[in-house]
């Protein structure tokens, strides 16, 4: 009877032990062989990993250029140049969404230093860590305000429920908070760092603050921080301009921020898109008419009033940084010989054999549509790999650092010796020269305010062409509303009308006449229009509603406390 | 929201969804005598589709066609008031195409189709003919994959197939099937 009895009692006592003793273990683990929100942070690797993380591609997409009066792509426009930007626009709802999502991750680092710290790791790498969090979250923030004006501030990890009742704050509000990020990472990162520019260091975070604070028209705060970066005398010029660009270079004492692509690794530069069609490419992102105009000719002067330009060859004469920009007619491009006039129907190769040109639209209708391609960077190595190039994708570089220092104090109205040096030290350089040899180069001597603006601003457009930096020009100086409402010209079409109306009546075929440049260093183009000589490929419109980006609109339809920008 | 304008936060209304409401599929076979015949269709019952712009848009990019189905048909400034009444398309724009081919229901339409997969038709000979000849067995037969298709997507376009992929190709087949 007893042992009937133990046969049914003890596996139920052994299954109530059993059972008394799981509810001692906590089966709420974490996976010992993944990362999981619980354990992460507490080593050194992963700090770097979650910070590196931060400098992907995606949130550093640069502003694109067809977006501003440089670029020209056959007859169409993209919304920003069309004036149909609106909630919905693609590039806007990235925009938002890849810098916030760089936002909360920033936030993420920041929240969690202390478990670093009780984890083992050393205050002063801490330190470095929370100095780099600081800079990536100023950087994200500075393009959202600089885009989109008043936008909502996180600086913790929010829950969504949160999320969903927050409000947008004034920029005014906004920008001591990202000073005071840019500061604090000024203070904590090193001068120089094992990744050369491809990471935050303090230049780094001294050169962004300038930038954003120009940007938002805080001259004396751009002008210190410019300052600060250059007395750092860790940057300095390259002294060739055409190496800044090419794929090769990988490293420059010039770059401040800059991230290397690597074709290898998946991040490439589309080169099929502005390679000539000899040079199997599409010939359809080109230079603008506007910028070939901009070129000052070697003795400083505007093509309109310079003794030194020629109708026939519009790239004789002119700042070197033309012929690096833009290909040249009759050079060598690509293995080939790259010119676009309509009665060349062949051309030679580098080997000297002849071949049909189909860069020329006598000869093929999808040649360029106004004759010009962009030439920065490119070499015959772009032609390899597919057409997928990997030049460096550069941020922010001691040019500007020098430009935005000019600019500032010239709005400040506070001309001295070292404005004219940052410039000069630039344009210097483009004619492979030093800015203390001032017969070697059209050195800049006024010290009259207006001049030098319009000076510094065409110094700009020219040297930083093609660098995804005209866009903020224009809508900072408020110069968009003017340059974005112009058209896009082009040569005339079929090649027949060009050679009766402009080569049959002894004109030159491209720019019969010279296009007046106003007192803003704008091109015209119009008296040209009118004559027929030319054709006008698209009328550029502009909404001055679009010097602010329209919030996305599933962000206001998710949080209805969110009021779009005005009049979108 | 009555604030006066249309924007895309506040007037847009939900169409409804992409996805088929219904499929459909079946088979038939028949045989009489020597014939036999097998056929296997697929469709879909009920799908909101839309007029994508590579169907109405032309010349995209300097560079793509000009539809046929849009030529005559579309709003234009030289017709006359009543001729652009009966227009089916929007007048021709580049620089509005934002306006004009984004996402409404004007060109939603009913993405339903009938597909007759494969037909296959074959005739055996009957066997006291064939074994005077010391075959077994000797069948013909004909097959066509992808014969047709009903639906009302514009002439050309494939329902099944994106606009930016090879159209589904149809196949005939002719064979003999002998057994000795």
């Amino acid at each position: 009877m007893a042992m009937k009895f133990n046969k049914i009692l003890s596996p139920i006592i052994a299954a109530l032990c059993g059972l008394a003793a799981a509810s001692c273990y906590n089966l709420d683990l974490n996976p010992l062989s993944e990362g999981s929100s619980e354990t992460w942070f507490t080593t050194e690797d992963e700090f770097e990993a979650s910070l590196k993380n931060m400098y992907q591609s995606g949130m550093w997409t640069p502003d694109n250029e067809s977006w501003t009066d440089d670029f020209v792509q056959r007859q169409i426009l993209s919304s920003f140049a069309n004036a149909t930007v609106t909630g919905q626009t693609q590039d806007v709802v990235d925009y938002w969404e890849n810098k916030y999502k760089g936002i909360g991750r920033a936030n993420v680092v920041l929240d969690n230093l202390q478990r670093g710290l009780d984890s083992g790791i050393p205050q002063r790498n801490i330190d470095k860590f929370a100095a780099e969090a600081h800079f990536l979250r100023a950087a994200f923030y500075s393009m959202l305000i600089e885009k989109f004006g008043d936008v909502v501030y996180v600086d913790h990890n929010v829950s969504i429920e949160e999320a969903q009742t927050m409000e947008r704050t004034p920029k005014s509000q906004l920008i001591p908070l990202v000073y005071e990020d840019y500061d604090k990472a000024a203070a904590g990162l090193p001068e120089s760092t094992d990744y050369y520019a491809s990471r935050a260091t303090k230049g780094a975070a001294l050169a962004m603050k300038a930038r954003f604070a120009l940007r938002m028209g805080d001259w004396t705060t751009a002008a210190e921080a410019a300052k600060a970066c250059m007395d750092l005398n860790v940057y300095q010029l390259e002294s060739s301009y055409e190496k800044l660009f090419l794929q090769t270079t990988k490293v420059s004492k010039e770059y401040i921020l800059a991230f290397p692509r690597s074709v290898e690794l998946g991040y490439y530069y589309p080169a099929w898109e502005i390679l000539s069609r000899l040079g199997s490419g599409n010939a359809w992102w080109c230079p603008s008419w506007d910028l070939l105009a901009s070129y000052t000719c070697t003795d400083g002067k505007p093509i309109d009033e310079s003794p030194l330009y020629d109708k026939n060859d519009p790239f004789k004469n002119r700042d070197p940084r033309c012929s690096l920009t833009i290909v040249p007619f009759g050079s060598m491009h690509c293995g080939y010989e790259y010119n676009p006039h309509p009665q060349v129907l062949e051309v030679k190769d580098k080997n000297g054999k002849k071949v049909s040109n189909k860069d020329s639209r006598g000869v093929f209708q999808y040649a360029s549509f106004n004759g010009l391609l962009w030439k920065k960077g490119v070499d015959e190595s772009w032609t390899d790999n597919g057409r997928k190039a990997e030049p460096t994708q550069i941020v922010i570089r001691y040019a500007d650092v020098l430009l935005m220092y000019a600019e500032a104090k010239i709005e400040l109205n506070e001309i001295d010796d070292s404005v004219l040096k940052a410039i000069n030290q630039v344009r210097s350089r483009a004619y492979s020269t030093t800015y203390d040899k001032n017969t070697a180069y059209p050195a800049v001597t006024s010290t009259n305010r207006l001049e030098l603006r319009k000076i510094l601003r065409n110094e700009r457009r020219v040297e930083f062409a093609n660098e995804g930096l005209r866009y903020s020009d224009i809508i900072r100086w408020k110069i968009a509303s003017k340059v974005m409402s112009k058209k896009n010209y082009g040569m005339l079409y079929p090649a027949s009308a060009i050679i009766e109306k402009l080569i049959d009546q002894g004109l030159p075929w491209f720019w019969p006449m010279t296009p007046e440049i106003d007192e803003e260093g704008i091109p015209d183009f119009s008296a040209m229009e009118k004559k027929g000589y030319i054709q006008a490929l698209s009328t550029k419109k502009w909404d001055d509603r679009q010097y602010l980006w329209p919030i996305p609109s599933k962000e206001i339809l998710i949080n209805n406390k969110l009021t779009q920008n005005t009049r979108y | 929201m009555p604030d006066g304008k249309i924007t895309p936060e506040y007037d847009r209304v939900l169409l409804g969804g992409s996805l088929p409401r219904f499929t459909y599929g079946g088979n038939i076979n028949l045989g009489y005598k020597g014939l036999d015949i097998s056929l296997s269709f697929q469709g879909v019952g009920l799908q909101k589709s839309r007029m994508v712009n590579m169907m109405v848009k032309p010349l995209i990019s300097n560079y793509g066609n000009i539809p046929a189905i849009i030529d005559g048909k579309y709003w234009s400034s030289f017709k006359t008031a009543e001729e652009n009444a009966q227009a089916q398309y929007p007048r021709l724009t580049n620089a509005n195409e934002n306006g004009v081919y984004c996402l409404s229901d004007y060109w939603l339409f009913n993405g339903a189709y009938f597909r007759l997969k494969n037909v296959m038709v074959g005739y055996t000979l009957p066997e006291h003919l064939t074994n005077k000849i010391f075959i077994k067995k000797l069948r013909f037969y004909a097959t066509a994959t992808d014969l047709f298709s009903i639906s009302n997507y514009p002439k050309g376009w494939d329902p099944e197939v994106g606009p930016t992929s090879y159209p589904i190709t149809t196949t005939v087949l002719l064979g003999a099937e002998i057994t000795f």
